[in-house]
């Protein structure tokens, strides 16, 4: 799952990052972002894509919300460690630091958008490969168990400070693409959006 | 002194000496209040008290380290997990979840998933697999893939579509992290201030010989790790062990304190009055005798002895010290002309009268099932027979064949003796004594207020109180005191017991009757319902076709299910045990759940915002071998049957005391004198204790009952002595001299911290002077006393 595509108010094309971690310090001065989503996971367990349509929200350094519209609402956000879905089933919380592998999968995007580069490289090999656009690629290649067991690679696409798109592909073949549009990395969010958007769910 | 008395008195050295280093070697204080909770075959909770106290709930110490930020906690609780490690004194001690934590739940609890599902299986498994069912379980599973952490779901997916083992491992989730978080395997409070470590020890919290130097050792590993950080840390503990040793601390302290100023003040009132150093020293020797026979005999009998019960045999000072001051001072005034034992042979019966007396009381209390009690019996009657031995067999031949004769001594007698003729010729003035201590008893005794409350015989550091709190809300958000027991003679049956606690205390949540609990059952089923979930999957789920089609209609490959189907067709896997668990790594997170309780096992429920404690208790009734324990009230009550025994056997040992007068004197009017005066001396003591708002308890009464036995002395003195005027100087001094040394004990006790010990000092000393000014009343009942020569 991951951010961005067309930008929205969008500073103009800056010169390709020469490492990733200048991709990362980029990310740094980002206080909030908007995006919508299109994710399509391929997996083995099912005959066709599973496809969802929705909004991001960040806002640093750690709140993050997955709007989910389509196929069912539902909406996933993460606050600090802290996990909560909320479906029409209901709500459930859960702490991601009771489980280190989803906290690793589920707080890396984060941890770009924050352009956390230490803690991506504690769990992650991360390379950039810029092209002459100002676009970029930006390999993750897990190496800690049993993260590394479970995900092949991460390569999140983007040019300056807007992210297109994000593959992550499984050790057994799955694979997710998220691609992402209408994307505002100057999204600033007022007092009454930060309580609707991102609710805190710590105890 | 002749070859005898030479024998005699190296022979009493000898004991004494070999007593006092057997007490001294062997002397273990416990503060363990289940010594003072009825035996176990008085009541099947009192068995299960007395278990907890010692499980691994009570010996766990809870240390919660904070530091500036928590990365710095976590390292420095890592260090001082390391320094602690080697301490020898700990049993367990856990940092974070055990590695392989996961990887090891889902070895343990995957293939036993089907048979730890629900709660009611025969309707629960026939509802999941209707068309209906099976669709939601397929749009359940591709909601879940899709949400962020659906990665995590992929891997199992396949053998267990219908998500059985995540909803095994939420409830598993409810039980380990409890309040608390886990970051890099350690665990951490929520506002991530505070790294925690749980420290069980090997021995008893009240073990305070171990306890007190563990406790240190702690702080000193600590201060190093403190060191370390720049003294940036701050370190806070849960633990019952502390409260323990700092009871014990103040018990020891108090008793150092009382004993040496009393003992300071009694030799100043010897030394005055007597003016021999030899006297002075003679009177400690029955003292000695009677402390060092009392600790000896409750190690040798119960292998350790209670904080309560030392601080009782320090009020021995004001007992045994009457025998020696009985006899020196009669010896002093009117010397026998027989010597020393000429001497003790006038008195002696006065003395085995009043110590037998004071026995019958405290024999008494050995016949009931409290084992504090019991040894509180054992110490003091040990005490007082080998004062009184001391006092018979060793004083003599070490007294002066002529004692000095001191003046002030002997004015002091004729001015007590003139006193007291004075009364016995005015009877009608001395009868308002009684009169006065009967009028105050009808205002005073109705507004006596009885409390059994805990709370009123030890006292709660309050600092360390709301440490203990302050840790515990950060660890556990369950009421550390109150909880639901299942026990049984082994796990399977304390098991099928606790199905039944988890679905009536469900119901009871639903009823609002509590806010929450933890159960072991969220875990593991008994082996009666795992066989039933297994008996309902197998009826409605023999194989996993139509479960297959279900999902396939939502989009699902069948082939990607075939692990699913496999496993179905495969032999059902026997019950998941307790002992399996046990030995697993999610040993560490069962454990708290289970105590020993001797020939019993116990599975503890733990709760939280009790409402309702009696509903919970009509739920729990039907169910054998649960029980709701509330360990405040539990105690409360107890100290209450602890008290109304005590008095039942104060009221035997008023009885007792009569019947063994009466035997001696062969007449009532003696053996009412004898009796009378202290059963109203001690009546009046609880009259002014209500009259002056203290709440009493059981220790008021216990010390009731050496009222009554110095009062009881104090009269038969008088009597023994009031046909001879010399004799009844000597005796009037005597017990005004034993009041005095008694009043300077438990006065001081009086102003100990302890409020046990406050009662003991408030009840003893108010009732002995009060026993003074009565001792005279006696005379009322006796021929009138001859003028002075």
């Amino acid at each position: 799952m991951l951010v961005c595509g067309t930008a929205v108010g969008q500073s103009p094309p800056a010169a390709s990052p020469g490492t990733a971690r200048d991709l990362l310090a980029a990310f740094k001065g980002l206080v909030g972002l908007e995006a919508r989503f299109h994710e399509e996971k391929r997996l083995a367990l099912l005959a066709a894509p599973l496809i969802s349509d929705g909004r991001i929200y960040f806002l640093a350094p750690d709140h993050l919300t997955r709007q989910v519209t389509s196929p069912s609402p539902g909406r996933t956000t993460i606050d600090g460690t802290t996990v909560s879905f909320e479906d029409e089933r209901g709500r459930h919380t859960m702490s991601l630091s009771d489980n280190p592998v989803a906290r690793l999968l589920v707080l890396s995007f984060e941890e770009i958008l924050a352009g956390d580069a230490t803690a991506l490289s504690r769990a992650y090999e991360v390379t950039l490969r810029a092209g002459p656009d100002g676009s970029w690629s930006l390999l993750l290649k897990p190496i800690v168990e049993p993260l590394s067991q479970l995900v092949a690679q991460i390569e999140v696409n983007g040019r300056g400070r807007t992210i297109d798109r994000m593959l992550l592909r499984e050790v057994g073949g799955d694979q997710t693409l998220t691609t992402f549009s209408s994307v505002n990395t100057a999204r600033h969010f007022s007092a009454e959006e930060r309580g609707q958007i991102f609710p805190t769910s710590r105890p | 002194m002749t070859r005898r008395d030479r024998w005699v008195v190296l022979g009493g050295a000898i004991t004494l000496a070999v007593l006092a280093t057997y007490a001294v070697l062997q002397l273990r204080v416990s503060t363990d209040i289940s010594h003072f909770l009825p035996g176990a075959d008085e009541a099947r909770l009192a068995e299960i008290s007395t278990q907890l106290a010692h499980s691994t709930l009570t010996r766990t110490v809870i240390l919660s380290l904070e530091a500036p930020t928590p990365e710095e906690s976590l390292s420095a609780a890592r260090q001082l997990a390391d320094a602690l490690r080697p301490n020898p004194e700990i049993a367990r001690l856990r940092v974070g979840p055990p590695d392989g934590f996961a990887e090891a739940s889902y070895r343990l609890l995957f293939p036993h998933r089907y048979q730890l599902l629900f709660e009611h299986p025969e309707q629960e498994w026939p509802a999941m697999l209707t068309s209906e069912g099976i669709a939601a379980a397929a749009s359940k599973l591709k909601l879940e893939l899709l949400s962020p952490t659906g990665i995590l779901l992929e891997r199992i997916a396949g053998k267990d579509p219908l998500l059985a083992f995540p909803s095994l491992l939420e409830r598993l989730e409810a039980v380990n992290s409890g309040a608390l978080r886990v970051e890099d395997g350690q665990y951490l409070s929520q506002d991530g201030r505070h790294a925690i470590l749980f420290v069980e020890t090997k021995h008893s919290p009240f073990d305070g010989a171990v306890q007190a130097p563990f406790l240190e050792q702690v702080q000193a590993a600590f201060t190093r790790v403190n060191q370390d950080h720049g003294a940036a840390l701050v370190l806070e503990q849960s633990s019952l062990s502390r409260y323990a040793v700092a009871s014990e601390k103040i018990i020891r302290q108090d008793i150092n304190r009382i004993s040496g100023v009393s003992t300071l003040a009694i030799a100043l009132l010897f030394l005055l009055l007597f003016r021999s150093a030899r006297i002075l020293v003679l009177s400690f020797v029955p003292l000695l005798f009677g402390i060092a026979a009392g600790i000896a005999a409750s190690m040798a009998w119960f292998g350790e002895i209670h904080g309560l019960t030392l601080a009782f045999g320090s009020t021995l000072i004001g007992v045994c010290v009457d025998y020696p001051i009985h006899f020196l001072n009669h010896h002093s005034l009117i010397p026998s002309p027989d010597g020393p034992r000429g001497t003790l042979r006038r008195i002696r019966w006065a003395l085995v009268l009043g110590a037998g007396t004071t026995l019958a009381g405290f024999v008494g209390l050995a016949g009931t099932t409290f084992p504090g009690m019991r040894e509180l019996a054992l110490f003091a009657s040990a005490g007082i027979v080998a004062a009184l031995a001391a006092t018979y067999w060793l004083l003599p031949p070490l007294s002066a064949a002529v004692p000095p004769r001191v003046a002030l001594h002997q004015a002091c007698a004729e001015a007590a003796g003139r006193l007291l003729r004075l009364g016995a010729a005015h009877r009608r003035q001395l009868a308002l004594l009684p009169l006065a201590a009967l009028v105050l008893c009808a205002f005073g005794l109705p507004r006596v207020r009885w409390s059994d409350d805990l709370s009123g015989l030890n006292r709660i550091d309050e600092g360390l109180r709301r440490e203990d709190e302050r840790v515990r809300s950060e660890v556990s958000r369950m009421d550390s005191s109150r909880l639901i027991v299942a026990a049984a003679a082994n796990d399977a049956q304390a098991l099928a017991i606790n199905d039944r606690i988890q679905e009536a205390m469900t119901e009871a949540r639903s009823a609002g009757e509590l806010g929450g609990f933890s159960s072991l059952h969220s875990l593991l089923f008994s082996e009666q319902l795992q066989a039933r979930n297994t008996a309902a999957r197998l009826a409605n789920l023999a194989n996993g076709e139509r479960v297959i089609d279900g999902f396939a209609a939502l989009g699902f490959r069948p082939e990607a299910l075939a692990d699913f189907s496999r496993e179905l067709a495969g032999p059902a896997p026997g019950p998941l045990t307790l002992t399996e668990v046990l030995q697993s790594p999610l040993g560490d997170l069962v454990r708290p759940f289970r105590a020993d309780l001797g020939q019993r096992v116990g599975l503890v429920t733990l709760v939280r915002d009790v409402s309702d404690a009696e509903a919970i208790r009509r739920r729990l009734a039907p169910i054998e071998g649960a029980y709701y324990f509330d360990q405040e009230e539990f105690l409360a009550r107890t100290y209450g049957r602890y008290r109304r025994r005590t008095l039942e056997v104060v009221s035997l040992g008023i009885l007792v005391m009569f019947g063994t007068v009466f035997l001696k004197y062969r007449r009532w009017r003696p053996t009412l004198a004898a009796g009378l005066p202290a059963l109203v001396a001690s009546a009046t003591t609880l009259a002014i204790l209500g009259l002056a708002g203290v709440v009493t308890n059981v220790l008021h009464v216990v010390s009731l009952l050496l009222v009554l036995s110095a009062g009881e002395d104090y009269a038969v003195f008088l009597i023994e002595s009031a046909s001879e005027p010399r004799f009844l100087n000597a005796s009037a001094v005597s017990i005004a001299l034993c009041c005095f040394a008694t009043v300077l004990g438990f006065g001081l006790l009086g102003l100990s911290a302890m409020p046990a010990l406050r009662a003991i000092g408030m009840t003893t000393g108010i009732g002995v002077l009060i026993s003074l000014v009565l001792a005279p009343t006696a005379l009322l009942l006796l021929p009138k006393v001859e003028p002075a020569p």
